[in-house]
Order: C-alpha cells, then sequence, then structure tokens
C-alpha cells in the first residue's frame, strides 16, 4: 500500500515528500540560476561584477546535499548554460564538471568549513574562467588575458562568494537540511 | 533512508568522467551536436523570453507611473516629431528614388538602398562576463542568417555570429573579436578606419591616416568596406583623439551611439530590398 501511496505528494511518507522536493527544488533552481545569469544580466548596471550563478548553485547544493549531488548540478548546469552562450557546446559543462570534481576530490579539506568553502568556491570560479577563457582562445577569438582577468574573472570571484553564501542559507532554508548531513558524502 | 536517497543522487565519478570525456569530444569536432543543440536552446531561448518579457512590463510599470506627468508631455512633444519625420521621410524616398533612376541613367551599380529589418528582443546576455555576445529571440526560422549586422535605431550594435532555429547571438562591436571599417561623416574629412572592440564601454579606432582631420565629436559611420555592414549606419562619437608624430597612424578612443548596456529591442538589417533587382 505505502509502495502506492509514494508518488501522491503529500500523503507520501515524509522521506519520499523530502525526495521530491530535492527534486523540484533541483530541477528549477539550474533553469533559474542560466537566467539570472543570462537575462538577469541585461538589467545589472554596467561594468558590475557578474557572478557564476550556475557555478554557485552547484556549490552550495554540494555542501548542503553531498559533493557526488554538486558534481550532477554542475554537469547538468554545464550544459545549460552552453545552451545559452556563444561558446562551443560542451565548454561549461567541461568547466564546471572539472572544478566540481576538483572539489569532490578534494574531500573534508575544503567541505568541512566555511574557510575551506570559500576557498574552494574561489578556486573552483578560477578554474571555470580558466577553462573557458582558454577554450575560447583556441577556438580563435580574441581574448585580452589580463583585461579578461582583471575585470571580469576577479570581480566574478568576489561576486562568486556573496552569492553562494546566499545560496547556501536559501538551499538550506529550502531543503530543511543542514551542512552535516551534505559535507561528509 | 536519507543516507540512501542521497548516495542514489549522486553522480559516480566514472559517470562524470563519462560526461567530460562527451564535452571534450564535442569540443573537438567542430559542428558536433549542433543539431540537438538547435532543439534544446529552443526551451532555453523561450524561458529567457518569457522572464525578459515580464521583466520589461514589470520596469515599464514602474516607469510609467514615476513619470507619468513627464511622459505626458514627452508623448506630445513626441507626436509632432513623428509627423515632422513622416514628411522628411516622404521627401527621403522620393530623393532615394531619383538617385537610384540617376545611378542606372549614368550606368552605375545600384546601390542597396534599403534593408529590410527584422524586430527582435533581447533575451540574455553571454554567460561568460568577458564575451560581448547578446541572445535575440529570432534565428533561421525569421529569416535571421549569419553576419547580419545588428542595430537600434541609434546605430550599429553588432553582427550575428550563431544562429539557431528560434534565437540568434550577436557579437557586440564592443567584444575584442570585433572590427567594423568606417569612416568620418563629416564631409571636409571622410576619413576612414577600423573600429575595434575593447571588451568595455569605449571602443578603439584606428588606422587612420596621421594627415587625416580627426576630431573630438566627429560622427563615425560604417564605410561599406568588407561587405558585412552597410554604409552609412552610425558607430559612435569620437571622445579622444592619440596623434603622436612618431606614428604611422592615429588612434582615437569611440563612444559607441548606441546604447550597448540598456538593450531591449533590436534590428536584424537583412540584405537591400533593392540589391537583388
Amino acid at each position: 500500500m505505502r509502495q502506492h501511496l509514494a508518488p501522491l505528494g503529500a500523503l507520501a511518507p515524509v522521506q519520499h515528500r523530502r525526495s521530491a522536493r530535492w527534486l523540484i527544488v533541483g530541477g528549477l533552481l539550474l533553469p533559474a540560476a542560466v537566467v539570472g545569469q543570462t537575462t538577469g544580466a541585461l538589467y545589472l548596471p554596467e561594468g558590475w561584477p557578474r557572478a557564476d550563478i550556475g557555478l554557485a548553485v552547484a556549490l552550495a547544493w554540494a555542501w548542503r546535499r553531498g559533493r557526488g549531488e554538486g558534481v550532477g548540478l554542475a554537469l547538468g548546469g554545464g550544459l545549460l548554460l552552453d545552451l545559452a552562450s556563444a561558446a562551443p557546446l560542451g565548454l561549461h559543462v567541461l568547466a564546471l564538471g572539472l572544478a566540481l570534481l576538483l572539489v569532490e576530490s578534494a574531500g573534508e579539506l575544503l567541505a568541512g568549513s566555511w574557510p575551506g568553502r570559500l576557498v574552494a568556491t574561489v578556486c573552483a570560479g578560477a578554474l571555470v574562467h580558466l577553462v573557458v577563457l582558454t577554450g575560447l582562445w583556441l577556438r580563435g577569438w580574441a581574448i585580452d588575458w589580463s583585461r579578461a582577468l582583471a575585470q571580469a574573472t576577479l570581480p566574478a570571484l568576489g561576486a562568486d562568494l556573496v552569492v553562494g553564501v546566499v545560496l547556501y542559507y536559501l538551499l538550506g532554508g529550502l531543503l530543511g537540511t543542514s551542512a552535516a548531513s551534505g559535507s561528509a558524502r | 533512508m536519507r543516507e540512501r536517497l542521497a548516495a542514489h543522487w549522486a553522480v559516480p565519478r566514472w559517470l562524470a568522467g563519462v560526461a567530460l570525456l562527451l564535452a571534450i569530444v564535442l569540443l573537438l569536432v567542430p559542428g558536433a551536436g549542433r543539431v540537438a543543440e538547435g532543439w534544446a536552446s529552443r526551451g532555453v531561448v523561450g524561458l529567457q523570453a518569457a522572464v525578459a518579457a515580464v521583466a520589461e512590463q514589470v520596469r515599464g510599470g514602474v516607469d510609467t507611473m514615476q513619470r507619468a506627468a513627464e511622459l505626458r508631455a514627452e508623448n506630445r512633444a513626441l507626436r509632432e516629431q513623428v509627423e515632422r519625420l513622416q514628411a522628411e521621410i516622404t521627401q527621403l524616398h522620393e530623393l532615394e528614388l531619383e538617385n537610384y533612376e540617376l545611378r542606372q541613367l549614368a550606368g552605375l551599380q545600384p546601390l542597396p538602398l534599403r534593408n529590410e529589418l527584422i524586430p527582435a528582443r533581447v533575451v540574455g546576455r553571454d554567460p561568460l562576463p568577458f564575451v560581448q555576445v547578446i541572445a535575440l529571440d529570432v534565428g533561421s526560422e525569421q529569416g535571421v542568417r549569419e553576419d547580419m549586422p545588428v542595430v537600434t535605431w541609434r546605430g550599429l550594435i553588432g553582427r550575428v555570429i550563431d544562429v539557431q532555429p528560434t534565437t540568434a547571438r550577436v557579437l557586440l562591436i564592443t567584444d575584442a573579436s570585433s572590427a567594423v571599417a568606417v569612416r568620418v561623416q563629416a564631409p571636409e574629412s571622410r576619413a576612414t578606419g577600423v573600429v575595434r572592440g575593447r571588451n568595455d564601454a569605449l571602443l578603439l579606432l584606428q588606422y587612420v591616416e596621421q594627415q587625416a582631420p580627426l576630431e573630438t565629436g566627429d560622427l563615425l559611420i560604417t564605410s561599406g568596406l568588407g561587405g558585412v555592414f552597410p554604409p552609412g549606419v552610425p558607430v559612435g562619437k569620437v571622445v579622444q583623439v592619440r596623434k603622436r608624430d612618431q606614428d604611422l597612424f592615429q588612434e582615437a578612443l569611440v563612444e559607441p551611439t548606441a546604447r550597448l548596456g540598456q538593450l531591449e529591442r533590436v534590428y536584424v538589417l537583412t540584405r537591400g530590398a533593392l540589391e537583388g533587382q
């Protein structure tokens, strides 16, 4: 009987409802992040730093729900970003996937404390920018490296930290989980 | 139970590795996944267009409420201006036709006089902050092709670099990869040069001969050289001239005439209606 009730939302056992909520939150958060990073950027004042919201969502998810799930969100978010970008298909998947795999490999060293998570956010953001810049450069785009690093990457890393902290607490509220439940996996 | 669910959702490393390998293959093989990208991008662009439309409505509504009295007066003034401009357009059409017929009589190649415009809404900027690219809600299904120029009524904003069935991406003139052949509009100069993007709000004018008259405030228009941009589209105004005796050419900083930071509605210029005649 319980098996049949499981997909029925409010009638389902508590754990199943939580599982469905994670799925819904994750499924809504990724497209929202991509729209925020692209359409939202239209309404940012000129010169303001632009955060890598897709990456920030994947990292916040990794701290809350486990690093393995964070990798999944990074791959999905990377694909959506590729579809919204002039960059060649696969570049964001590669950049975000590598960044989250790096975070996963570092284990508790980075995920276990706030200083570690902030360092991981900066390292992951820098890696994403480096991979994407290199990919575009190899594809023949004119890249002014010093200007790109100074005017885009460094401000973006700062914005990533702010957005990352906000998303971490937002996810906590939405999912009702603690950091400890996710960081151990 | 929660532990089992979480473990079930986690992406195994081997699967992540396969995904990354697939991404590398897509990057190395040009055109791979193009069809799938075209279909999948419909959903993303649809979402972006919906959000952009709502944001435009909200911003418009707030703006209208804040400036109601001012807008009434502005509306009256604009109506008068429209009537005056309509009369001027009629005169210009007459001159256009006269010019076309005179060129034919003189045995000259008729100029592509009229470009058709495809109106488009800007639905997003590129997620990469160091790339000056915007996405439009029109694509090949609406007749957009690669290399078509994109303008606002203020002037040139860029050219189409990527077309999907329902979306197109436009490389703005402020991108470091962009170069536009221009000339000074002032009849006493008509100096030519190339305007390049710097990934910021200003453009760099290069390759203007040392002797050519170039001054702050000069309006630059497209020269038509290179064949991508039609001649006569406003590009920018010179804000600072850099002229040194030891250099072969002079340079200048240029402010785009189009407000590239506040793009909402733009027009894709198709080839001229008279070009095919």
